[in-house]
């Protein structure tokens, strides 16, 4: 099951420092939402709220309005909102485990047993980021010994076995080289019409070739937002606003 | 708090600074002028010599107590040695007979049994501090575990003997001593080694994947369970194997509460470790006699297990690095088996903290109504000696011997860290040395008490005296010294030092000037913490420089009296009179005050040298 992902009056404070203010927007299945702005605007934060892995962090609070499709995920338990939520973070962080047992982690704890199933699920998950045909069918390979590019897909991959009904991304191609980025960006776009994609980059290229929306913040506020195409025309107000925040 | 490179103190700046922008001066700093080159010159060779000095002594050790052991080998020989069960020290008409078979294994149950009771709670209490304890919740604990082991052994044997002992009594066992009992009290001594490696090794691997794991929705403890558990049980072994080698190094603990029998050990038997068979016959044994020859035989072979443990336990450590952990997670029972790791992990912290927290309202409850002004600055006194008066030549005795070793040992051991990490680092040499540090890290004390008898006490013809009591436990504390010098020297980032050499300056200088500097706290804390731990040993001093009853020691050359060895003399003669009680509080204070003097000190320092 699929549903739209909105945010409403998202105000968000470590200590007494606060980090957004009053962000909204909203995004679908089916498209692509890149997140914008200058280092320190609040972009991660962002994400953390949705995600609710901002709480992991003592002295923060955030305050407003998550909702996926009806289901207000502030009034969910946090495990149970990010088992709604998948987050990807810009450093690849698979477990020193085989990569079957990295793709087994959440179905396992979700009580599917038998090696069948789980090898099921972690192949198909496999499928869908590419990954299946590059290991050559190996699940048994210590997902450490993967190259960067293939530890952050297997990242993505194991977010979607928690069937996630939208995924988050937070810069996830930082730390890849060229082709690792073309390949996660390329599952990235096959992906986008099983949940919505919310992509945080600094890479204007990046946004420009995956995203279908984009959201631009600017000292924790919204500056704009809109289509890419519109921001990214090379006539009308995109040019004055990429100027504006990245000056 | 690492110091980190965006955090150059001001004071380093301006060095760096008053260095770039007069030239006119650079021609008067250190290296720029011939008087200047020679300075760092006989300074480097100053370092080298000392560093070498440093290596020798460890190494003499070893070779020390193996030519005492000769005889062994030549008029007894090695197998009836080493595989002979009699010891029979003294001819009663049937000959003498030296077989440390016995000992041997009890050295080695004692150890393991010890080993396996400290790794259940300490498991569980690593867990809870790496992965449920919140962050001043766990500084409290660690702060709590860490105090065991500032608390000298022979307090461990006392508060062993009148409890444990005790309870095994009251449980119906005929005399309470037996290898059961000493594997706890030793269990809860090697509480703080291993709980503390078993935390660095969980927190290594489940930073990150804690957090990974929040992201999918799963709970912390399974991830606890699933990743950060089997992961830390498969990095730990070389952990574990240091802490057995330095559990059959321990001494005054054991021997108060094992029985000391000649048997083969059980778990309800009393018998015998290696390391207390010394400690006790070392007086009544005759010099230049096979029976001491037999003793010297035994350390030797103690240190030699020893050292073979350390030995593969640093090449498990060195092959396991060059591995990628690949291991499959034990989720066995799913959501249960979480379950029961979390009520683990709680209950194994709610001991470690109890046994802390006893430890110190026991003994200080029962010895607080004794403690007087008179009571530290009286000599002992009384038909059993102890019983009555102070304690004062003792206090006297165990700064001389403390402060004898230190200025033996921080010296060498200073020269041999700078020496290591800044001419010898990433050399053969280098890694030689590294190696001779922890292992000579691991050797029992009672050893380093060995040649310190065989090396001074009748090697140099001193006799018992405050030089040979501080030699044998400057020997004990100088590779603890030298091996945390060494960290907080290579935790000053290496950019100091290059960009001091890249504006011409000399090592030497740039050390003196910038590095040690910036390392400072540390590095006293290092060596007071070092005296500290020469403070609470016995072992050593028992046959070299520690006596029962002597008055302050006005020199080098006199015996003196030493406060834990003091203490175990009391308790040797069957006492439990509150002054008992009374001088474990005075040791465990000392312990306790100067190891938080230590701490504010090094943080202090480290506070002022980033705000220059």
């Amino acid at each position: 099951m699929v549903a739209s992902l909105s945010v409403q009056g998202l105000c968000a404070w470590y200590g007494d420092r606060q980090t957004l203010r009053d962000v909204a927007f909203a995004t679908r299945p089916g498209r692509v939402l890149a997140v914008l702005g200058p280092s320190g605007c609040g972009k991660s934060t962002l994400l953390a709220c949705i995600d609710r892995t901002l709480e992991l962090t003592t002295g923060t609070r955030w305050t407003g309005s998550v909702r996926l499709g009806e289901q207000d995920l502030g009034t969910l338990a946090a495990d149970d909102a990010r088992a709604l939520v998948g987050l990807v973070t810009q450093q690849p962080c698979p477990f020193p485990l085989s990569v079957l047992r990295n793709l087994a982690y959440v179905p396992r704890y979700r009580g599917v047993r038998g090696r069948a199933g789980l090898t099921r699920i972690a192949v198909e998950a496999l499928r869908q980021v590419g990954l299946y045909d590059e290991l050559g069918g190996d699940l048994k390979r210590s997902a450490l010994t993967l190259s960067g590019g293939q530890q952050q897909r297997l990242c993505i991959a194991r977010a979607l076995t928690a069937e996630p009904q939208a995924l988050l991304l937070d810069e996830p191609c930082s730390s890849l080289d060229v082709a690792s980025t073309a390949s996660v960006e390329e599952t990235i776009i096959g992906l986008k019409d099983r949940c919505a994609i919310v992509l945080v980059t600094h890479n204007l290229g990046q946004a420009r070739r995956v995203a279908d929306d984009v959201l631009c913040l600017s000292a924790g506020r919204v500056a704009w937002q809109g289509p890419a195409e519109e921001l990214f025309a090379e006539t009308g107000p995109g040019a004055a606003v990429l100027e504006e925040l990245y000056s | 708090m690492a110091l980190t490179a965006d955090k150059v103190p001001t004071r380093a700046r301006r060095c760096l600074d008053s260095v770039r922008g007069a030239p006119g001066r650079l021609a008067s700093r250190a290296g720029g002028s011939p008087a200047g080159r020679l300075r760092d010159r006989l300074a480097t060779w100053l370092l080298a010599c000392l560093a070498l000095c440093a290596c020798l002594l460890l190494g003499s050790v070893g070779l020390t107590v193996a030519w005492e052991s000769w005889p062994v080998v030549t008029e007894i020989g090695l197998a009836p040695f080493l595989l002979g069960t009699t010891w029979m020290p003294v001819d009663f008409g049937t000959g003498t007979s030296f077989g440390i078979l016995n000992f041997v294994l009890a050295t080695m149950a004692v150890s393991a049994l010890g080993l396996a009771l400290s790794f259940c709670v300490a498991a569980g209490c690593a867990l809870f501090l790496s992965c449920g304890a919140r962050p001043s919740v766990r500084t409290t604990l660690t702060s709590l575990i860490d105090l065991l082991a500032g608390v000298p052994s022979v307090v461990f044997g006392f508060v062993g003997l009148v409890v444990v002992v005790k309870a095994f009594i009251t449980l119906g066992h005929p005399s309470g001593q037996c290898v059961l009992a000493a594997a706890a009290v030793l269990a809860v001594m090697l509480l703080p080694y291993t709980t503390s490696a078993l935390a660095e090794t969980m927190d290594a691997v489940g930073a990150q994947c804690l957090r990974a794991s929040a992201t999918l929705g799963v709970g912390r403890w399974h991830a606890a369970y699933a990743i950060v558990l089997p992961c830390a049980l498969r990095r730990m072994g070389p952990s574990l194997m240091m802490a057995f080698g330095r559990a059959m190094g321990e001494t005054m603990a054991v021997m108060m509460v094992v029985g000391n029998a000649n048997l083969a050990p059980r778990l309800l038997g009393k018998a015998e470790t290696i390391a207390s068979l010394i400690t006790l016959e070392m007086g009544t044994a005759q010099a230049g006699s096979l029976h001491m020859s037999a003793l010297f035989g035994a350390g030797f072979t103690l240190m030699a297990i020893v050292f073979v443990v350390d030995a593969l336990a640093l090449a498990v450590e060195r092959r396991a690095a060059r591995r990628t952990a690949a291991s499959d997670s034990l989720w066995l029972w799913g959501r249960a088996g979480a379950g029961l790791v979390r009520a683990w992990a709680a209950v194994a912290a709610a001991l470690a903290a109890g046994c802390v927290l006893f430890l110190f309202g026991y003994v200080f409850v029962q010895g607080a109504p004794v403690m007087s002004w008179d009571f530290v600055t009286q000599a002992p006194a009384g038909t059993v000696l102890g019983t009555e008066g102070g304690i004062a030549p003792a206090i006297w005795g165990s700064l001389w011997f403390v402060g004898t070793a230190l200025v033996i040992a921080a010296p060498l051991a200073l020269a041999c860290a700078l020496v290591t990490v800044f001419w010898l680092d990433g050399t053969r040499a280098g890694r030689a040395v590294g190696h001779l540090m922890a292992v000579a890290a691991g050797a029992p004390s009672i050893v380093c008490g060995l040649f310190a008898y065989a090396a001074i006490v009748r090697g140099m013809g001193l006799g018992r005296s405050v030089l040979a009591g501080g030699a044998a436990l400057a020997i004990m504390i100088l590779p603890f010294i030298e091996v945390r010098a060494e960290k907080a020297l290579r935790d000053v980032p290496r950019d100091l030092l290059q960009s001091g050499l890249a504006l011409g300056c000399s090592r030497v200088h740039v050390l003196r000037t910038l590095v040690v500097p910036a390392c400072t706290g540390e590095v006293v804390s290092a060596v007071a913490l070092g005296g500290l731990y020469a403070l609470g040993a016995t072992a050593p001093l028992v046959f070299c420089g520690g006596v029962a009853f002597a008055p302050a020691p006005a020199g080098v050359l006199q015996p003196a009296m030493a406060l834990p060895l003091h203490l175990y003399l009391m308790l040797a003669q069957g006492t439990t009179v509150p002054q008992v009680y009374a001088t474990a509080f005075v040791l465990m204070a000392l312990v306790l005050v100067c190891n938080l003097a230590v701490s504010g000190f090094a943080a202090g320092r480290r506070r002022r040298w980033l705000r220059r």
